[in-house]
């Protein structure tokens, strides 16, 4: 059975609009189930690796010990016309290890760092080679990979004998790996790591450094990431950035995590963030969720809010016969937090507000993403392998609109002046805002990335608020019309917002936001 | 329709990636009853949902498939390329 795609159209949501074939060698050996993936800048999405071997839950979680494969895929949707032509997966030149659950992270010199593998150190290849696939060194072979083709330019490669792990430290399959306003990337996972540009000797070293979380930031896998920068009124060199760590297990994700019963697990409820991360930098917690929860994803509104969808936890209950018994507890409530540092207040001022519930779980596999009309699609869920609960996989999906949709009018872009930002431009970005009851005039300008998600992540996904001025309201047209200039294009840094297709929005003095339009950001 | 219209119809929508899979047919739990006491401006509002099991799992097929990707489309027009995409073989 090939691999498939499903263009899935939120306008006709009762139908698949399409349905592609993706291109493989041996269907069932390199299948892009599990992969990782990142809009490239000039709006193609880039797959890599995936599974070998699909896993069949009657095998046991370890079927026939998969390890991945090296396959790459370019999605292409430029020449999709309807009845004409299909989008296209393109193969492309593939890596040089085998890759299963492995993160994408586009970077701020438009480049695709691709780091972390499930890891299986005792599997061995067919010719008896160790794999050490959780470590760094692995990860070398796909930067050394990456330099060797024009397409995947990607971070230098450490040598002169630094170790760039550090000794123990391992980044994990699906690191939450984030490109960071500093050029550092971090990895808020296990205990945490920031490649350091500068800590091993030499111009071409790199090193991650063990953050090493300490409390409050428990959970180590399946949690999940928020990511802000504020660009407003700052020199250049003072952007100010927020990531946000959320809730998550102590579990391994993939096929194996933990069982349900294991007395060890421990699913987390726990809220951390760190601003303007660096090494040594404390973690500081944020209110909790209200129900702890693991593999949730974590979609930020085109206001700027955090909305928690899905995932699961577990809880022992008596059975009919007395006896305890592991359940699954699913989250059906959204949770959403509206963070101080971009709505004002202290950081822990509000709280997480339960939501109304969706239908279907969304557990383990699931999908969320925001939409460019301020909806979030949540998909998919089911439970791990062997883990007992209760499943064979919701193939469904809900649209979900958030609070902020609702109790008064939204701002509406009529126009934008550029189509592209390039980095460094003194080209004014001239937006005009149709002007629709309750509003003062003032505004906020925010971007965020395309979505590209997958396991209940999205590392990409990034809330960027523009430097705003000259704003000009004119109330007395009918309607009301504002122009907003966002004149300080050259405070657009790669690192802060890295090039790609962003959605637009303008956020009133309400909190409500406009839908979004697109835009794209170059070099 | 015009090449420009279908591009402004399809931007913003998704695509789910669907991956070939096989697993043992577990049990379905029902889905939960809607819960009505929500109200839009201040707890939001679900739409949905809607099913895509008649696409990835054929009648008769025990196959099934998993949603665990998804990427959010942006627009192709308007585009400007920059690097070339190296096709197999080159």
């Amino acid at each position: 059975m090939p691999a498939e795609a499903f263009l899935w159209n939120p306008t006709d949501p009762s139908n698949v609009e399409l349905t592609i074939t993706i291109p493989q060698a041996v269907p069932g050996q390199d299948d892009p189930f599990c992969s990782g993936h990142a809009w490239t800048s000039d709006g193609k999405a880039l797959i890599v690796g995936g599974t070998n071997l699909v896993a069949d839950c009657s095998d046991g979680p370890e079927p026939d010990k998969p390890w991945g494969h090296t396959r790459v895929w370019v999605f292409d949707n430029a020449a999709y016309v309807a009845g004409v032509s299909a989008p296209g997966f393109l193969p492309a030149t593939s890596f040089s290890r085998e890759r299963w659950y492995p993160t994408l992270t586009q970077t701020g010199d438009d480049r695709r760092v691709l780091t972390g593998h499930i890891g299986y150190p005792d599997y061995s290849t067919p010719t008896g080679q160790t794999r050490e696939y959780g470590s760094w060194s692995a990860a070398l072979q796909d930067i050394t990979w990456a330099s060797t083709s024009a397409h995947f330019i990607n971070y230098r490669v450490p040598s002169g004998g630094c170790d760039p792990l550090g000794g123990s430290l391992t980044l994990g399959d699906f690191p939450r790996v984030h490109q960071l306003a500093s050029h550092a990337l971090i990895n808020v996972r296990n205990r945490g790591q920031v490649l350091d540009f500068n800590a091993c000797p030499g111009p071409e070293n790199e090193r991650w450094l063990d953050l090493n979380f300490a409390a409050p930031q428990p959970q180590s896998e399946s949690n999940n990431t928020a990511h802000y920068v504020d660009l407003r009124g700052t020199p250049v060199n003072s952007i100010k950035e927020w990531i946000v760590s959320i809730a998550g297990a102590n579990i391994e994700a993939g096929c194996e995590p933990k069982l349900p019963e294991d007395p060890e697990l421990l699913i987390s409820d726990q809220v951390v963030v760190m601003q303007d991360p660096v090494p040594g930098k404390a973690w500081t917690s944020l209110p909790s969720l209200n129900k702890a929860r693991t593999e949730a994803n974590t979609v930020v509104t085109l206001s700027g809010e955090m909305v928690v969808v899905g995932g699961y936890a577990t809880e022992q209950v008596l059975d009919q016969l007395g006896q305890l018994v592991t359940v699954s507890s699913p989250r059906k409530r959204p949770e959403l937090f509206r963070p101080g540092f971009l709505f004002g207040g202290t950081l822990a001022s509000t709280a997480w507000k339960d939501l109304c519930p969706q239908q279907h779980d969304r557990a383990y596999h699931s999908v969320a993403a925001l939409m460019q009309d301020g909806r979030i699609l949540s998909a998919g869920g089911d439970y791990p392998c062997d883990s007992g609960l209760l499943d064979n996989g919701y193939e469904t999906v809900e649209l979900f609109s958030p609070p902020s949709l609702f109790g008064g009018s939204r701002p509406r872009i009529q126009s934008l002046s550029e189509s592209i930002l390039h980095y460094g431009n003194s080209t004014p970005l001239t937006i005009n805002v149709l002007l629709q009851g309750g509003n003062t005039g003032e505004f906020r300008v925010a971007m965020l990335r395309a979505g590209s998600v997958t396991h209940a992540f999205d590392c990409n996904q990034r809330y960027v608020v523009l430097d705003t001025d000259a704003v000009t309201s004119h109330f007395a047209e009918s309607p009301a019309v504002s122009t907003l200039v966002v004149h300080k294009p050259s405070q657009l840094q790669q690192d802060a917002a890295p090039p790609g297709y962003y959605m637009l929005t303008v956020v009133n003095s309400a909190g409500r936001a406009a839908s979004a339009k697109w835009i794209q950001i170059l070099p | 329709m015009n090449k420009m219209n279908r591009f402004q119809q399809v931007s913003g929508s998704l695509v789910i990636l669907m991956a070939v899979g096989s697993a043992r047919a577990l049990q379905t739990p029902d889905p939960e009853p809607p819960i009505i006491d929500c109200f839009p401006q201040t707890d939001g509002q679900w739409a949905g949902p809607w099913s895509l099991e008649a696409e990835i799992n054929p009648p008769g097929d025990f196959l099934w498939n998993e949603i665990a990707h998804c990427l959010v489309l942006p627009p192709p027009q308007q585009r400007q390329s920059r690097v070339p995409v190296p096709t197999q073989g080159q």
